[in-house]
């Protein structure tokens, strides 16, 4: 911080009367948050990466940004009932998911087709367009099982533990693991060109 | 590594370069706070609450923006969420999540007896966002705390709670550059013990700054436990076993001290540090001053002032408070200062840099 013109602890003082049992906002404990409170804190936290996730599901930066947005205000009108911010992670992760789940289900299955079958062939990878590479890799996500694009990106990007995701896709910690498995092998032909002579 | 593991990498390697081209727009919360409001009924909100409330949602439903209270240490890295085991992440029927809620505030569930962070091994571990208290030093005034929240892999028991906080006070990651940890790095919390309104927190390590630096050290630990525990009411701080090494009263249970002497008068709540945001930007602070007022400057990266504002927060109580700058694109840094009132003489008390879309 830069220097300014300084004062002493006078003026401070002058207020300290009826400063003295001053709380900072929101409270310390979040459990005593409403749901503005609520809504505004796990914002600041988490809705950047929300919409990464839910962007990297329904490859659509501002369809990503309304699946999240909805999640929270769900969590917003259910704030009453939950009062736990740990336990509303848990209920944004889920409705995350689920939300962009259903947008790629009303996407329809011409539109999936159409993405699944590029009209062009995908270039051939070069090491040096490192871009290029990414692309394909994405695009071989998007082309995987449902439950295995999901696992990958909750696993590989956001970082959640396999309890997490198993609770925000309704599945066990094995069937996790197993996705997990059968997705990364299903990347591995276009993993394998992705990453050389760097 | 073996070969999955390598194509594992890969891909993690993939996602985040994907990721982090992203663009995510700042106007979320706005519109979440539209949503909800949609149709609602009125939301009933606690009494104690309500002044600051009315400030809040008028800041809120104005312009909406992140607010920068860090729920996650570094919150721009998308790998920085930690993750939890799950026990109280899934959803679960309003009834469960009432006595879950009831249990962590600490005050109904505790042990009569008292309770350790020993006798807590076995219990599931959550993810939790709770109030780290870092310093940094105030032109003219000393060394005042700031307040960031971090969410922490904890056990579920206030003791774990008390035990993440510390271990994320001592580990000194603050987002914001300019706050810092009194506390040597490699202290840990060796045992937490709370007995009634009383923590014992064992530390394996303490600084040695002084009596004034090592008395505001101890506030750090105060602020962070009473925070992770609100039963707790008073902390008495042990160095392996024993009495800090220093005056007589570091080793004595230890409370709050006076707000207005120990925390910063004015925190940025917004925009976050590191941000990037669209114009306008809404600048909300958080603090009090001489009739409330609280100055607000932007400059640009290269020093010159472009803006200034007068916010009015509370005179001797603490409240947040809004202004609104319209800035092209670039680089720019946010200063919160107060006034005195009387010689026109101006404290800084917090900064963030931030960049403008």
């Amino acid at each position: 911080m830069p220097g300014v013109s300084v004062v002493g602890r006078r003026a401070v003082r002058e207020v300290d009367a009826v400063g003295r049992h001053a709380a900072p906002w929101p409270p310390d404990d979040p459990h005593s948050w409403d749901a503005e409170q609520a809504v505004t804190v796990l914002y600041s936290g988490h809705y950047g990466t929300f919409v990464r996730v839910a962007a990297l599901l329904v490859r659509d930066v501002p369809t990503a940004e309304e699946v999240v947005q909805e999640a929270y205000v769900g969590l917003f009108r259910r704030w009453d009932r939950l009062r736990d911010p740990d336990a509303a992670v848990g209920y944004l992760r889920q409705a995350v998911v689920n939300g962009a789940r259903s947008v790629l289900r009303r996407r329809g299955t011409a539109e999936r087709a159409a993405e699944a079958l590029p009209a062009t062939p995908a270039p051939a990878p070069d090491p040096a367009a490192s871009l290029a590479d990414r692309r394909a890799v994405i695009d071989a996500l998007a082309r995987l099982p449902e439950r295995q694009r999901e696992v990958l990106v909750l696993r590989y990007y956001a970082d959640w533990s396999e309890a997490d995701i198993a609770a925000a896709l309704g599945i066990s910690p094995g069937a996790v693991k197993s996705y997990a498995s059968r997705g990364v092998q299903a990347l591995r032909p276009v993993l394998a060109s992705w990453g050389q002579d760097r | 590594m073996n070969d999955d593991e390598l194509y594992a990498e890969r891909l993690r390697e993939v996602l985040h370069g994907e990721g982090s081209a992203m663009s995510v727009s700042d106007d979320g919360l706005g519109k979440i706070l539209q949503g909800a409001g949609d149709g609602e009924p009125p939301r009933r909100r606690p009494s104690w609450v309500a002044p600051l409330a009315v400030a809040a949602a008028a800041v809120l439903l104005l312009g909406g923006v992140a607010l920068g209270i860090s729920l996650t240490r570094g919150s721009g890295s998308p790998t920085a969420t930690p993750g939890t085991s799950g026990s109280t992440s899934a959803v679960v029927s309003p009834s469960e999540q009432v006595s879950q809620a009831t249990g962590s505030t600490g005050t109904s569930a505790l042990p009569s007896g008292g309770h350790s962070s020993a006798s807590t091994a076995s219990s599931p571990t959550e993810s939790a966002a709770l109030a780290v208290y870092y310093v940094a030093d105030v032109p003219g005034v000393g060394t005042r705390l700031y307040r960031e929240f971090h969410t922490l892999p904890t056990e579920a028991s206030p003791t774990g709670r008390i035990t993440a906080a510390l271990d994320e006070l001592f580990g000194g990651n603050a987002v914001d550059p300019d706050y810092t940890t009194l506390w040597p790095s490699g202290t840990q919390a060796l045992s937490v013990r709370v007995d009634g309104d009383l923590a014992t927190v064992n530390v394996s390590d303490f600084p040695h700054i002084g009596e004034q630096g090592q008395a505001m050290a101890i506030q750090q630990v105060v602020w962070t436990v009473t925070a992770a525990d609100p039963s707790v009411k008073r902390v008495q701080i042990q160095v392996n076993g024993q009495p800090p090494q220093g005056a007589a009263s570091l080793g004595k249970p230890t409370a709050r001290g006076n707000s207005l002497d120990t925390l910063a008068n004015v925190w940025i709540l917004a925009p976050a540090e590191g941000s990037t945001v669209a114009s306008p930007v809404k600048v909300t602070v958080y603090g009090t001053g001489f009739e409330g007022n609280v100055i607000v400057r932007v400059l640009k990266d290269d020093g010159t002032q472009v803006a200034q504002k007068a916010v009015t927060t509370q005179m001797g109580a603490f409240a947040s408070a809004s202004t609104t700058f319209t800035l092209p694109a670039g680089g720019y840094q946010v200063q919160a200062l107060n006034d005195n009132g009387k010689n026109a003489t101006l404290l800084l008390w917090d900064t963030k840099n931030f960049t403008v879309g």
